[in-house]
């Protein structure tokens, strides 16, 4: 293609900020989160719940982006049979043996089943365990309960907007999994947390997240460069 | 009006056009400016809120190189237009996204910025999408001169003149912003910070704002430009010259999937003008102040008419159409309320009747302009939290499901998607800066990165799968095994209590013609003057006839 001075698309360019980290809004981290789980060869719904989940935990001060951005290689191009839950509306959430189960995936199909398995669920195999806690904040509101999730390594309750508290959850998301965790609804769901407005993200991470979402681009011809335009001079 | 009534005996049913009438692209395409669009909004609210404006920074040399500062000062807080001044070589202007310098870049800052402030935005705002603004800006945006008219502008007042009121109507403005970037973009704060402030809450009321001031900025440019070259000869610009230039704007595909992307606020912006029309037609009667202002509305309408020029073979058409219309409306008027039950739904329905689309839209325009009481409240319904119905509801029943896609997709179905010319267009982003293009499938590269703006096509495309579907009975196990389903089924449920939330049609057809996308989105924002350049590419004008900040400080002070 042909190189355009400061064009943010260009490979190897970031958002300009410090030469280790940059400040990204919370719609720059839907954006690009939506863009590179597309790019990694998710369905747009499920890149939509990717985008969702990068923000709600940017919003709670935790590196979503990074996270996704590694659960996303690790997870490039497999059949989305392989990564995905089998699950009936009660039951526990199994996965068939291969790779850890999609985080993202198993989330969303908790969320999306709201109200059912009220007692609570196993959920077996899990990648990057704290992938899942923005889908217990949409089970926290849509049930009025804050949500608990234990794994081996302790215990973190989400409410809508957060985890209730921080801390326990920047301890899952040390956690790389996979790992076999339950969550079960708690007390009356506590109030809002406050949110970040964006997140520090390192330069060399941003460069992994944009080799993702980059894959989303059609490469420019001269027939799509000129189509989009006008064609007539803008010196009139 | 009283909330008494129930879904069953809404008084106001009768009166409400159908999504099936107006959800679509060639009536989309023919939208006007009315009282309940952006720009407009913004306007009611600076008067009424007694707002006060300055231009504190003005460090720009005789080459029209350097740096302003304009204020808007409100009853809770401050914003600041901070412009800057380019010399651009001719060679490098460009309206298009992929352009990298300009004649004049701006943001808008939160606050009165320091001296500090605007050093740091200096390094930054002039690359625009290549530079990084922070939490303390709310846009970013720039403009490109319009060459002839602005070295018409400064060679006459220069010249101790007034500039042509001819050449001044042809164009309709000095500088056209190429884009206005907002809400968290490179780096900016987000709706999320500025929902919480009533004078931001409603849709594009920073851009507006950006663009007022920018207005402002144009003429003082030119002023100053003549100044310097005229000395004390020169003469600044009669005020009724000045308020004929609005701002331009020159866009294409960009603005177009963002219709599609954000259906819950597209819904609630159509929703809030299709209301304002059905309780100006449930009127029972017009004083004679509404026929006096009906009748002012048509004659601004007719002089917006003679001054709106196109080329494209399209708007030629519409245009001797709604010149047509206007002349029919006028005839109606003149016997007009008459003695009937409601005079208002008597001439809408005889311009349903008789008007074309163009004609429809633009007596809807009019029809508003009297009711201001009656309509500008539902301003307040225009914005939307896009967050509130992001889960999805995965224990519906898939029979609820397929009951509810026929419903509210039914004009999706109804296509035939193994014929060609339904399918030829595909969206894209190119890689690029990152512009969003539209091509051909059958013709060139890059249709397996599509972007999912074929609403009709994913609607029917689900409708398949669920018709093929033997599972259990529930959607959650449905989209587990067909995630590619699941944009569609988030869609179903925000459409399903939005009437207005989907263009009921073909957005990939080969005839589809992306201006109408782009006229409907303008049209909300109050631009006038819709002049498309190609049937992806247009230039309108933003604020003409309006006041600028001058004006508004001296009819307070009065």
């Amino acid at each position: 293609m042909t190189t355009i001075a400061n064009d943010p698309a260009h490979p190897g360019t970031a958002p300009a900020g410090n030469a280790k980290a940059l400040m990204l809004t919370l719609p720059e981290i839907q954006a690009q989160a939506i863009k590179a789980a597309r790019g990694a060869g998710r369905s747009w719904g499920m890149a939509e719940e990717a985008g969702y989940a990068a923000v709600w935990l940017a919003a709670s001060g935790i590196d979503g982006a990074m996270l996704l951005t590694r659960h996303l290689e690790a997870t490039d191009g497999v059949d989305w049979a392989a990564i995905a839950p089998r699950a009936t509306p009660e039951g526990p959430i199994r996965h068939a043996a291969g790779p850890a189960m999609c985080p993202l995936a198993a989330g969303a199909y908790l969320s999306d089943s709201a109200g059912t398995g009220a007692e609570g669920r196993e959920i077996e195999n899990l990648a990057f365990p704290v992938l899942i806690l923005p889908f217990l904040g949409l089970l926290s509101g849509a049930t009025g309960r804050e949500q608990i999730l234990t794994w081996a390594g302790g215990t973190v309750a989400v409410c809508a907007e957060g985890p209730v508290a921080p801390g326990a959850a920047r301890a899952l998301a040390a956690e790389a999994g996979p790992c076999t965790v339950r969550v079960r609804p708690g007390g009356p769901s506590p109030v809002a947390a406050r949110r970040a407005t964006g997140l520090a993200v390192l330069h060399a991470d941003w460069l992994r997240f944009d080799a993702l979402a980059r894959r989303t681009y059609v490469p420019a011809t001269a027939t799509s460069r000129a189509d989009a335009g006008a064609g007539g001079s803008d010196n009139d | 009006m009283s909330g008494r009534a129930s879904a069953a005996d809404d008084p106001l049913s009768e009166f409400r056009r159908p999504p099936d009438t107006v959800m679509r692209l060639a009536r989309m395409g023919s939208a006007h400016p009315m009282r309940l669009s952006f720009l407009r909004v913004l306007l009611r609210r600076l008067r009424a809120e007694n707002w006060r404006f300055d231009r504190p920074v003005w460090d720009i040399d005789a080459k029209g190189v350097g740096r302003a500062v304009y204020r808007a000062i409100g009853p809770a807080r401050t914003y600041s237009l901070v412009a800057f001044a380019h010399d651009l070589p001719d060679h490098m202007r460009s309206d298009r996204v992929i352009a990298t310098a300009w004649d004049a870049t701006f943001c808008l800052f939160d606050g009165t910025p320091t001296p500090a402030d605007l050093d740091r935005l200096q390094a930054n705002v002039p690359l625009q999408e290549a530079g990084r603004i922070t939490q303390s800006e709310l846009s970013l945006s720039r403009a490109n001169r319009s060459v002839r008219l602005f070295a018409h502008v400064v060679a006459r007042l220069a010249a101790g003149r007034q500039p042509d009121a001819d050449e001044i109507d042809a164009v309709g403005y000095l500088m056209r912003t190429t884009a206005v970037y907002g809400s968290g973009k490179f780096g900016a704060a987000d709706r999320g910070v500025l929902a919480a402030r009533d004078e931001m809450r409603g849709p594009f009321q920073a851009e507006m704002l950006s663009v007022w001031l920018t207005r402002a900025f144009t003429v003082d440019l030119a002023e100053h430009l003549a100044k310097a070259e005229g000395g004390a000869g020169a003469v600044r610009m009669a005020p009724d010259l000045r308020r004929r230039l609005g701002v331009g704007n020159s866009t294409g595909l960009g603005m177009a999937p963002f219709l599609i992307r954000h259906p819950v606020l597209v819904n609630n912006w159509i929703a809030a003008r299709e209301e304002a029309l059905a309780r100006v037609r449930a009127q029972p009667g017009a004083t004679p102040e509404t026929v006096d202002a009906l009748a002012a509305a048509l004659a601004a309408a007719q002089a917006n008419h003679a001054h709106w020029r196109s080329d494209h073979p399209a708007q030629t058409a519409r245009l001797a159409d709604l010149g047509r219309d206007l002349g029919l409306i006028g005839t109606y008027l003149a016997a007009w309320p008459g003695t009937g039950e409601r005079p208002w739904d008597a001439l809408w329905r005889w311009g349903e009747d008789t008007l074309s689309l163009e004609g429809q839209e633009a007596l809807l325009a009019m029809m508003l302009e009297p009711h201001g009481p009656l309509v500008d409240g539902l301003a307040d319904c225009m914005d939307a939290d896009e967050t509130a119905d992001f889960r999805i509801d995965g224990t519906r029943s898939l029979a609820d499901v397929r009951s509810a896609l026929a419903h509210h997709y039914g004009w999706a179905m109804a296509r035939d998607y193994d014929d060609p010319a339904e399918v030829e267009r595909f969206w894209y982003v190119s890689e690029e800066k990152l512009e969003p293009r539209l091509g051909d499938r059958f013709a060139e590269a890059g249709s397996a990165l599509e972007l999912p703006l074929c609403i009709g096509w994913h609607a029917a495309a689900m409708a398949g799968a669920l018709a093929d579907w033997t599972g259990t009975g529930r959607l959650a196990e449905f989209l587990l095994a067909h995630p590619e389903h699941r944009l569609m089924a988030r869609r179903l449920q925000m459409a399903a209590t939005r009437p207005y939330a989907e263009i009921r049609d073909n957005l990939i057809a080969a005839d589809m013609l992306p201006i109408d996308l782009l006229r409907c989105k303008l049209a909300f924002f109050g631009a006038t003057r819709f002049d498309p350049r190609s049937d992806r590419w247009v230039r309108i004008a933003l604020f003409q006839n309006m006041p600028y900040p001058d004006e508004l400080n001296a009819r307070d002070a009065s």
